[in-house]
């Protein structure tokens, strides 16, 4: 059965024929396109800064051959450490960069940023994580709250 | 499996314990021999299990090696936890493993069910479990496999409700704990976090479910310990709640109370709010009602009663003219029980102030409740979907008794006028439920979860029985009378309900349940309720037609009644104002859709978000639309995917290809294409990704790589629901059931380990 002229139309829309942008011209950016990939750039980078740690951290508690270790190891880290992001990135989206940085979606934005530097200036996994008495470097808040700050910076939010 | 000869140092044990404690999770072993802190150089106890019989399950355990240790009380617990802990752990094995096989077709309702069932887990079971299992630790009797076991049931648990309901783990103690220390606890907390002070439908939805749980826990009593003794049981659940209401006991037989504890504490708990208990108080005379005709019909009302009891007396030397008179006596008494047993249930206020006066009404009511209760012919393990049956069995009858002839409305009752103004009032709030559940649908960013959505409707349509309970007793319990005003309004309430019933019943009939669509076909006919109300109160002409019609052949013109409010203006002008703001807003959605995904810029970026695991209907616009999205070309290109298989879910080999397989079983002819299609668009995006959705091992494998959770097959997985229109459930090798459409795609992989894929259009 072939696919039905909407079925195409569909493909076309959404899978096929998306153009590949230029991402290295600002130019074609949108104000808030560029608040997202910035944002996502600069968290991405933070977290992969974390998750070499933790990634170093886990590979040691493997090693160890002991059931504890492994079963940390086969939790899901990500949820505990890393909490919900999404929320910020949720607020990103809703942001009118035309508005100006006391606006109501500023205001939202900075208090999910807000949160989330709270979320892991208290996360007590993160803590136990990072000084573990395996000798592996770990480092979480660091890097997360310098995107932080780089993001508010950039939107002028703090 | 773990070196036995691995050490651990005094600070990688503290490590391990911080570790655990931090994340939630039990400690696997028990913490080194030399213990840190207050109790340093002390030596553990004696090992967890004698070697040998780390794999032991409980109950050959207890058999071989508790039961010697104990003394003679210890003894009694140790049958109990025998009889509760193994049995409770072996049914929830047996029930997850045959019994919550539901079959496909049985789809959301199946899901719904199993939801029951956990729901069911979380209070009385649970609450066996909790006890005995921390009974064994403390006495360093729980093996490993049985504490994977507890862990493993545990984990199903949580995947079936929303997370932070009732965290239950164990411990740094290695102690089962629940969270929220018990489900009055929780009760307590759905509401503070939860009710509210608007007391939200989410706060009624709770209760309502905290009584299918009640009952269900009654069946899987039944079901695991034998009729007598769940029913010794349910004798000591209503023993001590009358002891603890100061009551005369009605009940002698002995049994531990458990239940009553949990009622006493839900409603001393001190934080109800008038309405809030009313609705908790409903949902509970809901399970306490088929508690009450289960243990009655088994233990006093059997069929045959009468007969055996008369055999008794004569074999006893009691003279004939006297046995008439004691069973009449004992039938009485058993009336009176039934009774009070009733009125505890049906009004626990009676209950806890130790009430025993008794309404002459509520009898009848009893009765009518029991008959309408028993309809539901509730199973052990299938709680909501008996439920369903039931309601569906329940309407139809009602409808057969009230569409071919109403001759008994001429009756009068004393009640009538009060039981006709609850209702009204009933019908109303379920009304303003509805709407305002309506708005939160359609107002929220990304809609509302199907899995709420499904429990909102659920808990309305529990509502709606309760109406529907009251009424039928309302017509049936009446006495004859010439109140001609109140006849009228009797008939009216009995074509409007026949008006109800019958779009519910339709509804049904089209297999809409547990939806938009059904809960739409209830508001429709809620409109029309509201409509003939307002012409009763102005005493129109449509029910003096329905008065005539009932004087010409005694059967009121149901259907021209029907037809007639649905022609009234003002139903459908509200209607379609409804239907109207709701396609604005779909309208809004898809403009941003639109908007974003004309932005190539927009699409790669949410490609990327993907990726970083930001996977979730608030962040897509896409995912947020599509709920809403009925008016489109995608809704084409997904029913050209659902057609086929008449919507019903798809079985596909695990052999790594399972989303062609899936188009395939979908006989797509052109899966080839399409795969080609995908696999081209999102091979531009990440070459990975790909990987992923051709082989979900490999994304099981990424998964897990470094143990941590990586977004790419979230991403695969998610982007190819949507992008098909389809949702996706995955079953491991173990039944568990985890739905992906989008949202924690991520997470519920990483849980999965033998993949069985199902596909079902969304």
């Amino acid at each position: 059965m072939p696919l039905s002229e909407t079925q195409r139309a569909f493909v076309r829309a959404y899978i096929v024929d998306l153009p590949s942008p230029d991402l290295s011209d600002p130019a074609s950016e949108t104000p808030k396109a560029k608040n997202i990939k910035s944002f996502l750039r600069l968290w991405r980078d933070a977290k992969q800064s974390a998750d070499s740690g933790l990634y170093a951290l886990l590979s040691e508690m493997r090693k160890r051959n002991h059931p504890d270790f492994a079963a940390i190891a086969q939790t899901n880290l990500s949820a505990a450490i890393y909490g919900d992001p999404q929320k910020i990135l949720t607020a990103l989206t809703r942001l009118d960069p035309a508005a100006d940085a006391d606006g109501a979606g500023a205001g939202t934005l900075r208090a999910e940023v807000d949160a989330y530097r709270q979320f892991l200036r208290t996360n007590a996994a993160i803590s136990v994580l990072e000084q573990n008495p395996l000798g592996v470097s770990v480092s979480i808040r660091a890097p997360l709250t310098a995107a932080l700050d780089r993001m508010e910076d950039a939107l002028l939010l703090s | 499996m773990c070196d036995e000869s691995s050490e651990l140092s005094d600070d990688e044990d503290a490590f391990l314990d911080d570790a655990a404690k931090a994340l939630g999770i039990a400690r696997v072993r028990a913490a080194n021999t030399v213990s840190r802190g207050p109790l340093a150089g002390v030596p553990a106890p004696t090992p967890v299990m004698p070697e040998g019989k780390e794999d032991v399950g409980i109950t050959e355990y207890l058999d071989d090696q508790f039961l010697p240790f104990l003394d003679r009380d210890d003894l009694y617990v140790a049958k109990d936890l025998k009889l509760t802990v193994s049995k409770m752990l072996e049914a929830l094995k047996r029930t997850q493993v045959q019994k919550l096989m539901f079959p496909k077709e049985e789809g959301r309702r199946a899901e719904a069910a199993r939801a029951q069932f956990f729901a069911t887990a979380d209070t009385n079971v649970l609450e066996f479990v909790l006890h005995s299992v921390n009974f064994l630790r403390d006495r360093n009797l729980l093996s490993d496999q049985d504490r994977r076991d507890i862990e493993f049931l545990l984990g199903q648990r949580e995947t079936c409700l929303s997370p932070g309901d009732l965290a239950v783990r164990f411990d740094g103690d290695g102690h089962l704990v629940n969270r929220f220390n018990g489900f009055a606890e929780s009760t307590r907390e759905f509401l503070r976090d939860e009710a509210g002070p608007d007391e939200s439908i989410t706060f009624a939805n709770r209760h309502v479910v905290a009584a299918h749980a009640m009952r269900n826990a009654y069946n899987m009593l039944v079901d695991l310990m034998g009729a007598n003794a769940a029913e010794e049981k349910l004798a000591g659940l209503v023993d001590e709640a009358i002891e603890n209401s100061k009551a005369e006991p009605i009940v002698p037989d002995p049994a531990d109370g458990r239940h009553a504890r949990v009622m006493a504490n839900w409603h001393n708990s001190g934080v109800w709010t008038k309405k809030g208990r009313a609705i908790f108080d409903r949902a509970l005379q809901e399970a306490t009602d088929k508690l009450t005709r289960e243990f009655l019909l088994k233990h006093h009302m059997e069929p045959g009663w009468e007969e055996k009891r008369s055999k008794e007396l004569q074999d006893a030397g009691t003279p004939p003219d006297e046995i008439e008179n004691t069973i009449e006596a004992e039938i009485e008494r058993k009336r009176k029980m039934i009774t009070g047993l009733y009125l505890m249930n049906s009004n626990p206020e009676n209950l806890w102030r130790g009430s025993s006066s008794v309404n002459s009404a509520l009898p009848q009511k009893f009765n009518q409740l029991s008959a309408a209760v028993g309809e539901f012919s509730l199973d052990a393990d299938d709680g909501a979907m008996a439920l369903m049956d039931g309601v569906e069995t329940f309407i139809t009858d009602l409808i057969a008794k009230h569409a071919p002839s109403q001759e008994s409305t001429s009756k009068k009752s004393s009640h009538i006028g009060e039981y006709l103004e609850t209702l009204e009032a009933e019908m109303a709030e379920l009304k303003q439920t509805f709407l305002s559940f309506l708005e939160q649908r359609t107002s929220e960013a990304g809609g509302v979860d199907q899995d709420e959505l499904d429990n909102e409707v659920f808990a309305l349509k529990a509502q709606l029985m309760e109406g529907y309970n009251k009424l039928e007793v309302d017509l049936l319990s009446s006495e004859t009378g010439n109140e001609r005003k109140r006849t009228q309004a009797r008939e009216m309430k009995a074509s409007v309900q026949y008006a109800n019933l019958q779009a519910i019943s339709e509804a049904m009939e089209e297999d809409i349940d547990f939806g938009e669509d059904y809960a739409i076909a209830m508001f429709k006919s809620l409109l029309n309720y509201d409509e003939l109300r307002l012409n009763e109160d102005s005493e129109d002409s449509d029910a003096t037609e329905a008065d005539d019609d009932d004087d010409s052949d005694g059967i009121p013109d149901v259907k021209r009644r029907k037809v007639a409010s649905s022609d009234e203006d003002k139903p459908s002008a509200r209607l379609g104002k409804m239907e109207s703001e709701k396609r604005k807003r779909i309208e809004a959605q898809l403009s941003i859709l639109k908007d974003l995904f004309s932005d190539p810029e927009i699409a790669k970026i949410y490609a990327e978000a993907y990726q970083l695991g930001f996977v979730g209907a608030d962040v897509d616009p896409l995912l947020q639309a599509q709920s809403d999205y009925d008016n489109s070309g995608l809704t084409d290109f997904q029913k050209a995917y659902a057609a086929d298989n008449n919507g019903h879910w798809a079985e596909v080999p695990k052999d790594g290809n399972c989303l062609f397989h899936c188009l395939a079983t979908l006989n797509i002819g052109s899966a080839k294409d399409l795969r080609n299609a995908l696999a081209d668009a999102i091979r531009d995006r990440d070459a990975r990704i790909i990987q992923m959705i051709a082989n979900p091992a490999l994304a099981e494998a990424a998964i897990r790589k470094d143990g941590a959770y990586v977004g790419e097959a979230a991403f695969a997985t998610s982007y190819s629901a949507f992008l098909f229109g389809i949702k996706i459930t995955v079953i491991d090798d173990t039944n568990n059931v985890y739905s992906i459409n989008g949202g924690a795609g991520g997470i519920t992989l990483a849980r999965a380990h033998n993949h069985y894929w199902y596909f079902k259009p969304d």
